[in-house]
């Protein structure tokens, strides 16, 4: 069966503004991205990468063009109904992990159930799994600074899918770990696409990382310079 | 306001300004020396205006402290001051008869009279002397039927008037007084409001030879010689010609007094006052009795009497008396009888008394007896320099209000301190990477500290004129409160002031104290770790290993000798060094250099616990061997500090968490520390005896309650938390809230336990002070016939025209009915001298001199049936109060003591002189105590001493000075002539109407010039006096909760930036914008209430403890809560701590989340 897209995005334009500058970081992009599909966005600094991801994830607001989720146009929702969204459909990975240092591993792991209202009880169980899922279930009440960069990345993984979102973002997931954790993380990724079949968007400029997707999108000036079916995915 | 903490004003201004200048020339030094860190350090300044202001905000909390507990010093000190001159007007000095009123006539004779004014008529220092009769006599509008009684007639003589300001109309005119008829009357403004009397309308004076009629010639102001002299009566002055006055008197040629007027205007000049004082007296004292008294004192075994006397009470003699007595000593050995030094000296009480003292001692009574003799007949004429002394107890009233409001700001001044100590270490956490950047590159640690100082320089400056200017505002505020909620009947009005060299002093002490923590703090912050800085942890400050102790005590020895060593080091070619040495030599600085070495030696041992807890040890036994309060509890602190450190060390060499070890050392030193500053005040009596403690005990106790209770919640804050997120935890999307909202400041422990410390320390002050007025307005409210003695009118007459037989003249009266009447009596009373004649209880009196006070004779009726209580007193005479007052009612050698003659202890007691005290009785002693002898005596030199004997002390609220109460007859012996009644005192029936039967009274005695007031409205004017006080004070200390609230400003402000990434990340991982916002607003609400709550419970636990111990001396007070005052202060605080972090909250909301994100 077709499968049918999950992310549309039409002509999307934005540009950043300073007194004295002003940078194109988008310059009317269209992209489709279908459901269960793990699509790299790749392309060297400065190319619009991140800010194609925060404009298609709802996470900053576009000059011009439209992005629908499952058939619903972002621009629509007001602020309050778009956190919500971004709550119940869609999880985070960062580069930076961004995990709040005064929550434990399993505290920070929770909190998106408690924001979506689950019941602390159950919320707590769901979590504490998915910790189990990235192997971190030893470490559910450690905080932060106590955990190595490649822990901390299990941890934002287990955060970014405890709530089953059908969509998982991921900017430079891999950017400040070791080659080795850097590949742990994205056999878990892959794992998990697999086994879920969740949409996973993930900005990077590493090939290795790009080569485990099984779709890569070039960019370059914000603009979409390629869009391919990667082989080795 | 010339006195602050008993030092000089403009000496105390000098030394704080020269401490500036030195601080500001040493950063002058640097500046040039390193312009390039200097303008690093500025240039921070105009980089981010918003967090400029926001530290100029914070910084100058201090100084608008300090500038607003002088400014209202300043308005108390110069209404008194300007209230006292304008009265005045151009007197200077006045000269009466030596006797007291009430030991016989005070009137000068002709010959006296004319002696007067030909020595200041050919004085050129002086512009005017006027003789003048001033008496209270009653006067009647017959027209209205209203009276003025207890107010003053001045009769003046209108020849006279040279020197003297215009008596001036109130359409602003000058009266010519010269046209004033012998039946002409003048009134002053409150007199003509009094008698609602116009010009031209017909008055009636009762004088003691009858009733005369005048007309009112003018209505003027009351200025001058139209005003009140100082002597608590009434506002209210009519003016009459001197001969009309006489002729009412039955005086005629005589005055009761003179006013001379000095050269140089309205102002005082004491020196000037002084001498002319000295040379009236010169002129009016006894050859013949100063011949006599030369003669017997300038015996050498009298002189070695004097000397021996000086030198064996040398701690107890001031400097400046020291000074007269050897002065005295010096005149006697080679002056004269007639020498100006020999007469000024023994027309000194002090000098006299220590004399007669000396004699005592020395076993020469005859002597000691003859000489007080003398000394009553030394002095012709009294001259008393009024003007200079009003603006003394002026200046003595003002600085007693700065005390009061210094040491009550200290806490707010202390918290404004913690705030600038905050603000600083936030600022340098928020340039941690650049810090650290700096000292990879090569900045040295002392050029990071200098270049912070230089841009702490910039903000102390501007923050010190801006605190100066909100001190200014916010104490006119104040002042104006005060003169809005002040009862109407007071009778002045309300002026702010404010002296120059208050302002200077309250911005330079601003700035030396902002620039001496902000060098502290640029010391902490420069102890960073660089890797750790440059990777921008936050808070993170590696604890330094430290130099050796070797090298340490080479520091301290280098500072022992700094300016010996940095002159070396000059020598030896480092040029700079001699600059330095010559820094060194400033003592204050020299100082500072060997403290900072000491700390620096001692302080890693402290952190280790045991040195602490021996070192504290130390100081407890110090404190129970001097029986010193202070130095005990802050020994025992110190000791449970030592040993809860001692733990953590021993703790931390465990398996334990650093977090669990943490917990059990800190939530041991502070459950500790709480429950022994908590336990009443004489809990360890068993152990310490019985210690002395003060204000200093308040304080020291605020500040250790607390700490403790803010270690305890810190380091516990789960469990405190828990049943916030249990109840709250369920409501609608509030769980995430809590949970980031709890989360990050029980992490942040330093900077959230520093902002709840601030809040818990002026709730702490603002509720003990409401208990404390709360419980003291209750237990008058409800203890009037404590204070009234269960007499509902007290009435006085002029001691001119007293009333013969009160009893027979009410039953004769027709606007009186008997009935109405359950207990009437009458009082006397007069000032005079006592001291304690021992031994007491086995031991010897130590005080021997005569100290002041007032001696009161009741008729019988009064004191048979009286409700005052005796709190201490010796059942040999009787075994309930009853029968102690019936006792003294019935023999004249027993008295009663007022409870002011009890020693409290309290600093303030004591503002203008010591006067009587016993010796051997404590207030909280119970009420059993054995009867003591007194002797005494009317004031200095008037007559021989008798003896007395006090079976007991009265109640705080029925006699709260120093005095003795006793029977009329009690007072025999002691007046020369007989002493009329004054005052009396009246118990209604029931049914009877307090009103209307004080002005039947009023009217019934006019003649006698009797003044009624209910009692009941006396004490409810009392209460809405201190209620005023009060609410001012309140107004004052809520500029502390000032600080918190700018606290939780800076730390919310500073949170927002720190916070940016995670914002972002709640924001992606779907926290709407108002639950963003709700954080914010929960934890600064959290960190809020937590604050006050810590402060109410703290408070209201102090409170109790100083309740139940003032209890033991003031029976009857209780603990209550003043639930609406609590309500408005935990109103205030919260909703001024919301609007603060409203700001940043919303900012923080309305950050886009790929923007917060992006922010690095």
């Amino acid at each position: 069966m077709e499968k049918e897209p999950i992310i549309v995005a039409e002509q999307l334009v934005k540009t950043y503004k300073s007194r004295t500058l002003s940078v194109n970081a988008l310059q009317g992009v269209d992209l489709e991205v279908m459901r269960g599909e793990m699509v790299a966005v790749m392309g060297p600094s400065g190319s619009g990468k991140t800010t194609l991801l925060n404009c298609l994830s709802g996470l900053d607001v576009l000059d011009s063009g439209n992005v629908s989720i499952g058939g619903q146009v972002l621009a629509e929702l007001p602020d309050d109904a778009l956190s919500e969204y971004r709550a119940r459909s869609m999880g985070f990975i960062f580069q930076l992990y961004n995990l709040l240092p005064v929550l434990s591993a399993l505290e920070n792991v929770e909190m998106p159930l408690l924001i979506s209202g689950e019941k602390p009880g159950r919320a707590r169980e769901i979590a504490r799994h998915h910790l189990d899922q990235v192997g971190m279930a030893n470490w559910a009440d450690h905080k932060p600074s106590e955990l190595s960069g490649g822990q901390q990345q299990r941890v934002t993984i287990a955060r970014a899918l405890v709530n089953e979102p059908s969509i998982v973002w991921g900017d430079e997931p891999t950017g400040n770990l070791d080659t080795e954790n850097a590949t742990d993380v994205m056999d878990l990724l892959c794992r998990l696409n697999q086994e879920n079949e969740q949409t996973f968007v993930i900005v990077t400029h590493t090939p290795e990382v790009g080569g485990m997707a099984g779709r890569i999108v070039r960019m370059r000036d914000g603009r979409i310079e390629d869009d391919g079916t990667n082989g080795a995915g | 306001m010339e006195n602050l903490f008993g030092v000089p004003m403009g000496g105390l201004t000098i030394g704080v300004v020269a401490t500036l200048l030195v601080f500001l020339l040493v950063l002058a030094f640097f500046a040039r020396r390193n312009p390039v860190l200097f303008k690093l350090g500025l240039r921070n300044i105009p980089r981010r205006r918003a967090q400029t202001v926001l530290i100029i905000v914070g910084l100058m909390l201090s100084t608008a402290i300090i500038t607003a507990a002088l400014a209202l010093g300043d308005t108390v000190s110069s209404l008194i001051r300007n209230g006292a001159l304008d009265a005045l007007g151009a007197t200077d000095i006045v000269v009466e008869s030596p006797t007291f009123a009430g030991f016989g006539d005070d009137f000068l004779t002709a010959e006296q009279v004319a002696a007067v004014l030909a020595s200041v008529d050919n004085d050129s220092r002086v512009d005017g002397a006027m003789p003048q009769i001033r008496e209270d006599l009653p006067i009647l509008n017959p027209a209205n039927g209203l009276t003025s009684v207890g107010a003053p007639i001045l009769g003046l003589d209108p020849s006279r008037l040279g020197g003297f300001d215009d008596i001036r109309t109130v359409d602003g005119g000058a009266f010519a007084v010269g046209s004033l008829g012998a039946r002409g009357i003048i009134l002053n403004e409150n007199m003509a409001e009094d008698l609602e009397a116009d010009v031209g309308d017909e008055l009636t004076v009762i004088a003691p030879i009858g009733e005369h009629g005048f007309v009112v010639a003018a209505i003027v102001v009351g200025r001058g010689l139209a005003g009140t002299r100082g002597d608590g009566s009434n506002a209210s002055v009519a003016l009459v010609r001197l001969d009309a006055m006489q002729e009412l008197l039955d005086r005629e040629g005589l005055v009761n007094r003179i006013e001379v007027s000095l050269t140089g205007g309205a102002r005082p000049s004491p020196d000037l006052s002084e001498d002319v004082v000295d040379d009236l007296q010169l002129e009016f004292t006894d050859d013949e009795v100063a011949e006599q008294l030369f003669v017997s004192l300038s015996d050498q075994e009298v002189i070695a009497v004097i000397n021996g006397y000086v030198a064996d009470n040398d701690e107890d003699i001031s400097a400046s008396a020291k000074e007269d007595l050897n002065e005295l000593v010096a005149e006697l050995e080679s002056g004269a009888s007639d020498s100006r030094e020999f007469r000024t000296s023994m027309t000194d009480p002090f000098v006299a008394g220590t004399v007669v003292l000396a004699l005592e001692e020395a076993g020469r009574s005859e002597q000691a007896l003859a000489t007080t003799f003398m000394l009553a007949e030394l002095e012709i004429l009294r001259i008393s320099e009024v003007k200079v002394s009003l603006v003394e107890i002026a200046d003595t009233v003002g600085s007693f209000f700065t005390t009061i409001f210094g040491i009550f700001g200290s806490f707010s001044i202390m918290v404004g301190l913690l705030l600038i100590f905050l603000v600083f270490v936030m600022l340098a956490a928020s340039r941690m990477t650049e810090m650290g950047i700096a000292r990879a590159i090569g900045t040295k640690r002392r050029q990071l500290v200098q270049s912070f100082v230089f841009e702490g320089a910039a903000y102390a400056f501007a923050a010190s004129v801006a605190g100066v200017i909100l001190g200014i505002l916010a104490s006119l505020g104040l002042v104006n409160m005060l003169a809005r909620i002040l009862p109407e009947d007071v009778d002045f009005a309300i002026r702010f002031g404010l002296q120059p060299r208050s302002v200077l002093l309250a911005f330079a002490a601003g700035m030396v104290i902002t620039l001496i923590t902000v060098a502290i703090s640029a010391y902490r912050v420069s102890k960073l770790n660089i890797a750790v800085a440059i990777r921008g942890l936050p808070e993170e400050f590696v604890p330094n290993e430290g130099p050796s102790l070797r090298s340490q005590l080479r520091i301290l020895g280098q500072a022992l000798i700094a300016p010996i060593y940095q002159f070396y080091l000059g020598i030896r070619g480092r040029r700079v060094r001699f600059l330095w040495a010559l820094i060194a030599l400033i003592p204050p600085v020299w100082l500072i250099l060997i403290v900072v070495a000491l700390v620096r030696l001692v302080s890693p041992y402290i952190r280790i616990g045991w040195e602490s807890a021996i070192l504290g040890v130390v100081l407890a036994v110090v404190g129970i061997n001097t029986s010193s309060a202070a130095f005990f509890a802050i020994g025992a602190s110190l000791t449970v500090v030592g040993l809860g450190m001692a733990i953590r060390s021993l703790l931390g060499r465990t398996e334990l968490r650093d977090e669990v070890v943490s917990r059990i050392s800190y939530s041991f030193i502070g459950a500790l520390l709480l429950t022994f500053w908590l336990l009443p005040f004489d809990a360890l009596n068993w152990l310490t005896g019985e210690l002395e403690g003060n204000i200093e005990m308040f304080i020291l106790s605020g500040v250790f309650v607390t700490a403790a209770a803010v270690w305890v919640v810190m380091y516990n804050s789960e469990v405190i938390f828990w049943p916030v997120n249990r109840f709250l935890g369920g409501v609608g999307g509030l769980r995430p809230v809590l949970k980031a909202a709890l989360a990050y400041p029980m992490q942040a422990k330093f900077r959230t336990g520093l902002t709840v410390a601030m809040f818990a320390l002026i709730v702490f002050t603002l509720m003990v002070f409401a208990i404390l007025n709360e419980a003291f307005g209750n237990t008058i409210v409800s203890n009037t016939d404590r204070i009234n003695g269960g007499y509902d009118i007290r009435a006085t007459v002029s001691r001119e025209l007293p009333i013969d037989d009160i009893n027979a003249a009410i039953d004769s009266a027709e606007r009186l009915d008997p009935g109405d009447f359950e207990v009437v009596g009458g009082s006397t009373g007069l000032s005079a001298e006592a001291r304690q004649i021992g031994p007491y209880l086995g031991e010897e009196i130590e005080e021997r001199r005569f100290r002041r006070l007032g001696v009161n004779g009741f008729e019988p009726s009064i004191l048979t049936n009286t409700r005052w209580e005796v709190s201490h007193f010796d059942a040999a005479y009787g075994a309930n109060d009853q029968e102690i007052w019936a006792a003294v009612a019935a023999d004249p050698d027993l008295v009663i003591a007022g409870a002011g003659v009890i020693p409290t202890g309290d600093p303030f007691a004591e503002q203008f002189g010591t006067p009587f005290r016993v010796e051997g009785i404590e207030p909280d002693d119970p009420e059993a105590i054995e009867a003591f002898k007194v002797e005494i005596r009317p004031p200095l030199g008037a007559g021989s001493p008798i003896e007395k004997t006090v079976i007991g002390i009265t109640d705080q609220l029925a006699f709260d000075g120093s005095a003795l109460i006793g029977s009329v007859e009690m007072l025999d012996g002691l007046a020369t002539g007989d002493l009329p009644l004054t005052t009396y005192r009246f118990r209604l029936s029931p049914g009877a109407d307090p009103d209307v039967v004080s002005s039947a009274l009023e009217t019934e005695f006019l003649g006698n010039n009797l003044d009624a007031v209910l009692t009941i409205e006396q004490i409810n004017q009392q209460l809405s006096a201190n209620n005023a006080f009060n609410q001012l004070f309140q107004g004052y200390m809520g500029l502390g909760l000032l600080v918190g609230v700018a606290s939780l400003g800076v730390v919310s402000f500073r949170a927002v930036a720190e916070r940016r990434q995670a914002i972002g990340m709640l924001r992606a991982i779907g926290f709407k914008a108002a639950m963003i916002r709700t954080s914010f607003l929960v934890e600064s609400s959290l960190i809020a209430l937590i604050g006050i709550g810590l402060g109410l419970a703290l408070g209201a636990a102090v409170s109790w403890n100083l309740l139940n111990d003032i209890n033991q001396e003031f029976e009857g007070i209780s603990f209550s809560v003043p639930w609406l005052t609590v309500a408005i202060i935990v109103a205030v605080a919260w909703v001024f701590s919301l609007v603060t972090t409203l700001v940043p909250a919303i900012q923080a909301s309305r950050t886009y989340p790929a923007e917060a994100l992006r922010y690095e």
